[in-house]
């Protein structure tokens, strides 16, 4: 009795044991870093897939027969819906798919403009595909090309767009990490819509599909550019330069940034880097028409300065400030028209009216946002300080001119 | 035998654990929205008048659980038989989390694994830890709550210096009316989980400072409530109300947005280890009280005879119960609290206050007699 | 190989009363005396119905024939018969019986015989032999341990113990002579248990020392020696060491009842006596801690706890014990409190650690491949290409070559032991990998598993983890960290179900013992640890006055 009782535990291990269900070895895997979405004519989904050859990747393994195949591969497929397209894929790949590591999630800008929704779903469905995936559209090109690309520095096109939308983000403000969870909830946000970035490709785009591309001295890049809006889930056009920044001055999610402002007559003459930035946003929601009031407060320092200007003097500080709160407020206003003429609430005024009023954005704007959103006025008031400028005090401009005399 | 008595603290911990077990996973409460957190309160208010409740019941008669008392207030055959339906009715609650369980597993992680073969190694875990006793069970609670709470501190600190959270997602507060909230509040919070204090009717004969049951009780669901609000609340100012609520674990969705420095990342794995904990707690105790009935119904000797057959039973029936997760999901919200939570949780033990008033005077002789005999 | 054994018969036979003493025993290897024990205990059957026939024969000649007969005329054995004068012009015979290397022949030739023979009689002695030997007893020896022997199974006793016995023709009674002495290990730094401050004694074979050294640590009236004879053939002295005026009588009187219901022939370690006495046998884990160090004992019985030194070894063991004893070195007192604090969450994660590394490797790299960070995801499948195993197989080639590889260092002569190590490191390592037999990771995560394992500071503990982490690899395998979780989730409730001497194994932290947090993975300033545990010290909580108090004291005697 006793072995019998023994024996049971042990042979359920064993048949436990026979089937590893969702068990699969690394080298069973082919790592998916991009998934590129575009439509063909017929309106199947073209997918591409950039799959990583780790032995290239790895750091340290390269040394051993390294540098003969290619560190990365596109396959394509074609499908209904993306999850066919996935799986028909696999009549090219000896391995399966594996998602998880996706960082990149690039449509084209047809399909954009027919609507996204059709791609997004099994994305945010699927356990795998992380939900940190930046979403972001091909400008003047298309994902598999992109997806194509052979990068100079990073190795991995994917990986590498990943840390430019960070590095941009954080250090110029044009553009912002819009991952697919973000995508999806503005999507779903009160009278929202996304805002997707763009990418385009320059340089010689022949080149930039080859291996060459490594050994050429400006080999062909990809770049960010502008923010693609959208309108019920179809793309209408596009923010660019500082329009995109004043969107993100009113989402209030620039980190930094580097502006320019005349001084002295000198146009662009000095330089205020931006170090941290609030925005406070309110509505009144009295008349049919609701009033917004965008209040941001900037912190910058003198970065560069190109002009004769005496900066030991306040009075000097406090006009360069008033400057810059102009060209941010004009950044702002730009940005707003462009989404009121597109009628495509990217910056998230109806969740504002929302919060600040939900009774009546249920009740009366929500109806007929469409129609009220293009009147929506909008008061600026930028309140900037310049804290610091630099490890210099006056620029040396203005000691040749007024040093002499 | 000797039986086991627990700790006030440790009551407090299997109280902490069991509510927090599958509930701090699921999205509770989502349907109100951004304010989930809030009808998880108001769940937990309603949640401990209930338990007052069953503490007054079981302040009757100290030494006894329920299906004990229940052949005392009603005699043999209709308490055995009352004693049984609860016995059901408490396997049916272990089955319904081991299936929760189950699908919530399968859909994270194991999508071709069956879902036989996920369950019947948590049942089996189980049921080798009730057989080296309940004292083992709360013991191991004990352990596995420090380290709970120390990985939720972690995870806690993580999102906040991640910078993910916006409490603007939190706005506007019952942005669409109170009517929302009080539906998603009603019935399902009150019952699921806090509700499931039913299943202490059993337990509380075996906590030895009676004069704290009530007050820790309650501070314990307070405690948890709070966390399970506190996390829902996260949750959303992470994601976003809508991604939330559409997503079946919003706090694996939530944890799975931190990345520091591209190293900390995929916290995820924490939480479905806490996940793995948490249910194991929660079925153990269910299965556990299940045991305790049938031992009462049945007139078992030695509880350790019938623990396996009923984690059999709890295991078959977890995978009939429902053919698929929707249909699952769509019992546990619609159905089930209201045709079998609310007459199990509420009107059954109103009921037995109700007759236990009418025959105190009968029962308090019967009481006198009989209180000596728990002693031996 | 019987035979073979035999022919050096004196050899032989001198080893078996060796052993049978347990004196030395430990330092003869057991498979040769194993054949002698049970000749032993034959002769001992066959004889036994002559000895129970009581008193000693006052004929000293018959005495020693038979004393020669029960031990079988051994080399070793010393009969030295001698004249000396009860009276002046009278003689009288008497012997000298010892076993030779169990005895000092300088301290039966310089205090018993060299005083006997140079007796100046007094007139007033009587010649009953009686007289004679109280004379003899008081006067005439001078040794400190002396005691009668009075019957023939208590002479041969006194002799298997090492101790003297002196004859006096036409006496009935003789007297046992404390001439113990011999060869022993002396006093060594332990081996097993190194610290960089504390003592640098250890105990060693050698009972008394052992006790000695306790004693000289804890200088209490209260200290209690207890000694136990278990064994039936061995005769195997165990000593109870605690304090009166703390531990629980309970726990003591469960300690010895365990003890004394031993029913066995031998017990040479305290490994065999842990065994006996230890409260599960379905275990993995070791339920005692054995130490070598004297201050460890001292230490633990300050906090209530039974030490159990047992002759022969230098292993002594300590009940009750909790689980996390095995993760506190007795340095942890001796250093600053924040150092060995640190320490022991070292030491515990380093526990874990060599527990489950490689399942926590099969488990990502098979299951949660989404886990890993992505660039160092590109390194282990770079590595992984091309290994002709699945993960858990890998995992179990390696596994199981460390393990050979740690009992071959273990086992071999110690110049071998380096070529062992060569051979292990280099063929097997970097072979293995150059071969594309198993990937780098994979050895780095072995390696760091095994450091680890070596790390813990208890080997006993150590040993348990090495036999857990095979079952954890294959149910990671299977499951992942799902298998994990469930494993560990069943290690500890096995754990909490564990009981050493009726004390919870995971005490303080379950049950939960605020109190006893101080000394668990951390230890507190020792101005906080004012109480002794608080289920094990029954008597006397207080260890250490409030500091508070202890100031307030100071102030008082200054005005």
């Amino acid at each position: 009795m006793k072995i019998l009782k023994c024996f049971i535990p042990f042979s359920i291990c064993l048949v436990l044991l026979t089937g590893c269900w969702d068990q699969h070895e690394l080298d069973e895997l082919s790592i998916v870093m991009g998934i590129g979405i575009n439509k063909a004519k017929n309106g199947d989904l073209l997918v591409s897939y950039q799959i990583v050859n780790p032995t290239e990747v790895a750091p340290g393994i390269t040394g051993a027969g390294g540098g003969k195949q290619p560190v990365f591969t596109v396959y394509e497929s074609r499908g209904k819906n993306l999850m066919e397209a996935t799986r028909n894929a696999s009549r090219q790949t000896s391995r399966r798919l594996f998602f998880a590591h996706a960082r990149m999630l690039v449509l084209s800008e047809k399909l954009s403009k027919d609507s996204i929704y059709q791609s997004l779903d099994m994305i945010s469905r699927d356990p795998e595909v992380r939900s940190t995936i930046q979403v972001l559209i091909a400008r003047g090109t298309t994902p598999s090309k992109i997806l194509r690309t052979f990068s100079a520095i990073d190795k991995v096109t994917s990986d590498e767009v990943a840390a430019i939308l960070k590095i941009t983000e954080e250090n110029w403000g044009e553009n912002l990490q819009q991952d697919i969870n973000e995508v999806l909830q503005s999507i779903i946000n009160e009278g929202g819509e996304p805002l997707i970035n763009g990418l385009e490709i320059v340089g010689d785009k022949e080149l930039a599909v080859t291996a060459k591309n490594y050994e050429v001295g400006d080999p062909a890049r990809i770049r960010l550019t502008g923010m693609g809006v959208f309108k019920d889930g179809k793309l209408k056009g596009w923010v660019d330069g500082p329009e995109a920044r004043g969107v993100l001055w009113i989402k209030g999610k620039i980190k930094s940034s580097a502006i320019s402002i005349g001084c002295k007559g000198y146009k662009g003459a000095v330089n205020v880097e931006v170090v941290r930035s609030k925005t406070s946003l309110s509505a009144s929601t009295k008349g049919d028409i609701p009033e917004i009031k965008v209040d941001v407060f900037p912190e910058t320092n003198i970065a560069e300065v190109n002009c004769p200007v005496n900066l030991e003097k306040e009075s000097e500080i406090y006009k360069l400030e008033a400057t810059f709160d102009k060209v941010i407020e004009k950044e702002i206003v730009k940005a707003v028209k462009a989404s009121q003429k597109y009628n495509s609430d990217v910056i998230g005024f109806g969740e504002l009216l929302y919060r600040e009023n939900p009774n009546k954005w249920l009740n009366v704007y929500k109806k007929n946002y469409a129609a009220i959103y293009p009147q929506i006025k909008v008061k600026v008031h930028v309140d900037s300080r310049i804290r610091r400028s630099g490890i210099r005090t006056s620029p040396f401009l203005f000691e040749k001119k007024e040093g002499p005399s | 035998m000797k039986t086991y008595k627990i700790d006030i603290q440790q009551y407090f911990i299997i109280i902490v654990l069991f509510e927090l077990g599958s509930a701090i996973l699921v999205g509770l409460g989502m349907s109100a929205g951004r304010d989930a957190w809030f009808a998880i309160l108001m769940g937990m208010v309603l949640g401990m008048v209930m338990f007052t409740g069953y503490y007054y019941l079981s302040k009757q008669f100290p030494e006894m659980s329920l299906t004990q008392y229940l052949q005392v207030l009603f005699g043999k055959y209709i308490g055995k038989l009352l004693g049984f339906c609860y016995l059901i009715y408490f396997l049916y609650l272990a089955t319904r989390v081991l299936r929760d369980f189950g699908s919530l597993l399968l859909s994270a992680v194991f999508v071709q694994t069956p879902i036989a073969v996920v369950n019947t190694l948590m049942v089996a875990t189980i049921i080798y830890v009730l057989k080296l006793g309940f004292e083992v069970l709360v013991r191991t609670g004990e352990i596995f709550f420090t380290l709970v709470i120390l990985l939720g501190l972690t995870l806690g600190v993580l999102v906040i210096s991640a910078d993910l959270m916006d409490h603007n997602y939190l706005l506007p507060f019952l942005g669409k009316g109170i009517m929302p909230v009080i539906k998603a509040a009603f019935p399902v919070t009150p019952t699921f989980p806090f509700g499931e204090m039913v299943v202490f009717l059993m337990l509380f004969p075996y906590v030895k400072s009676k004069n704290k049951t009530l007050k820790v009780g309650l501070f314990a669901m307070l405690v948890s409530g709070l966390i399970l609000s506190g996390t829902i609340a996260m949750d959303i100012m992470v994601l976003g109300g809508h991604v939330a609520t559409h997503v079946f674990f919003p706090l694996l969705a939530a944890i799975a947005k931190i990345n520091l420095g591209e190293f900390i990342q995929r916290m995820d794995a924490l939480v479905v280890f806490t996940l793995i904990i948490g249910g194991f707690f929660k079925i153990a105790i269910f299965l556990y009280v299940a045991v305790k009935a049938a031992q009462d119904v049945f007139e078992v000797k030695d509880e350790k005879t019938i623990i396996t057959p009923i984690g059999i039973v709890a295991i078959l029936s977890s995978i009939a119960i429902a053919s698929n997760f929707v249909e699952h999901i769509r019992e546990g919200l619609r159905i089930v609290p209201h045709f079998i939570h609310i007459p199990f949780q509420v009107i059954l033990p109103a009921f037995f206050i109700i007759v236990f008033l009418i025959r105190r005077k009968q029962l308090k002789h019967f009481a006198d007699s009989s209180s000596p005999k728990p002693a031996k | 190989m019987r035979n073979r054994r035999k022919r050096p018969s004196i050899k032989t036979q001198k080893l078996s009363d060796m052993v049978a003493n347990n004196k030395i025993g430990n330092n003869s290897s057991s498979h040769i005396t194993a054949p002698s024990e049970d000749d032993a205990a034959q002769e001992e059957h066959d004889n036994k119905g002559t000895i129970k026939k009581g008193e000693l024969s006052p004929n000293l000649h018959m005495i020693c024939g038979q004393v020669k007969k029960r031990l079988g005329d051994p080399v070793d054995l010393i009969i030295r018969e001698f004249e000396f004068e009860v009276h002046p012009n009278q003689k009288i015979t008497a012997a000298i019986i010892f076993l030779e290397e169990l005895n000092d022949p300088q301290l039966v030739n310089e205090f018993i015989l060299e005083p006997l023979m140079a007796l100046k009689p007094e007139r007033s002695i009587t010649t009953s032999p009686e007289k004679i030997l109280r004379y003899i007893k008081h006067n005439g020896i001078s040794v400190g341990k002396v005691a009668d022997v009075e019957t023939e199974e208590e002479l041969i006793e006194s002799l298997l113990e090492g101790l003297s016995v002196l004859l006096v023709e036409g006496c009935k009674k003789g007297l046992k002579l404390g001439t113990c002495g011999g060869k022993a290990r002396g006093i060594e730094e332990p081996t097993t248990e190194v610290v960089i401050r504390g003592p640098k004694q250890g105990f060693t074979e050698n009972l008394k020392t052992n006790l000695s050294m306790v004693r000289r640590i804890v200088r209490s009236p209260d200290l209690r020696i207890e000694k136990l004879v278990v064994g039936e053939i061995t005769k195997t002295e165990i000593a109870i060491v605690y304090l009166d005026n703390i531990a629980n009588p309970l726990l003591i009187k469960e300690v010895k009842e365990r003890i004394n219901q031993i029913e066995t022939d031998a017990i040479i370690e305290s490994g065999q006596l842990e065994e006996f006495i230890q409260d599960e046998t379905v275990t993995v884990f070791p339920q005692m801690v054995d130490t070598e160090r004297p201050d460890v004992v001292a230490g633990n019985i300050l906090e209530g706890r039974v030490g159990i030194l047992v002759n022969g070894t230098p292993f002594s063991l300590i009940a009750p014990t909790q689980f996390i004893q095995f993760f506190q070195s007795s340095e942890d007192y001796y250093m600053r409190y924040d150092i060995s604090s640190f320490l022991r969450l070292l030491r515990f994660s380093v526990f874990i650690i060599s527990l489950i590394a490689p399942s926590i490797y099969i488990a990502l790299t098979t299951f949660h491949q989404a886990m890993i960070p992505t660039t160092l995801l590109f390194g282990i499948a770079a590595q992984r290409e091309g290994i002709p195993f699945p993960a858990i197989a890998e995992a179990m080639i390696m596994e199981f070559t460390f393990e050979i590889l740690r009992e071959a260092g273990i086992r071999m002569p110690r110049a071998v032991g380096v070529t062992v190590s060569i051979v292990g490191a280099l063929v097997l390592g970097q072979a293995a990998v150059q071969a594309g037999l198993v990937s780098p990771v994979m050895v780095i995560v072995v390696g760091i598993t095994a450091v680890a394992s070596f790390a813990v500071p208890s080997f006993a503990v150590a040993t348990s983890a090495r036999l857990l982490r095979f079952p954890l690899m294959l149910i990671s395998s299977v499951f992942g960290f799902y298998g994990i979780t469930l494993a560990l989730i069943v290690i500890v409730a096995h754990l909490t179900s564990l009981r050493s001497f009726g004390y919870p194994y995971l005490s303080p932290f379950a049950p939960l013992q605020v109190q006893d947090l101080k000394d668990s993975l951390f230890r507190f300033p020792i101005t906080q640890l004012l109480k002794r545990p608080e289920k094990l010290a029954r008597k006397n909580q207080t260890r250490t006055a409030p500091y508070k108090v202890k100031k307030k004291r100071e102030e008082e005697t200054t005005r």
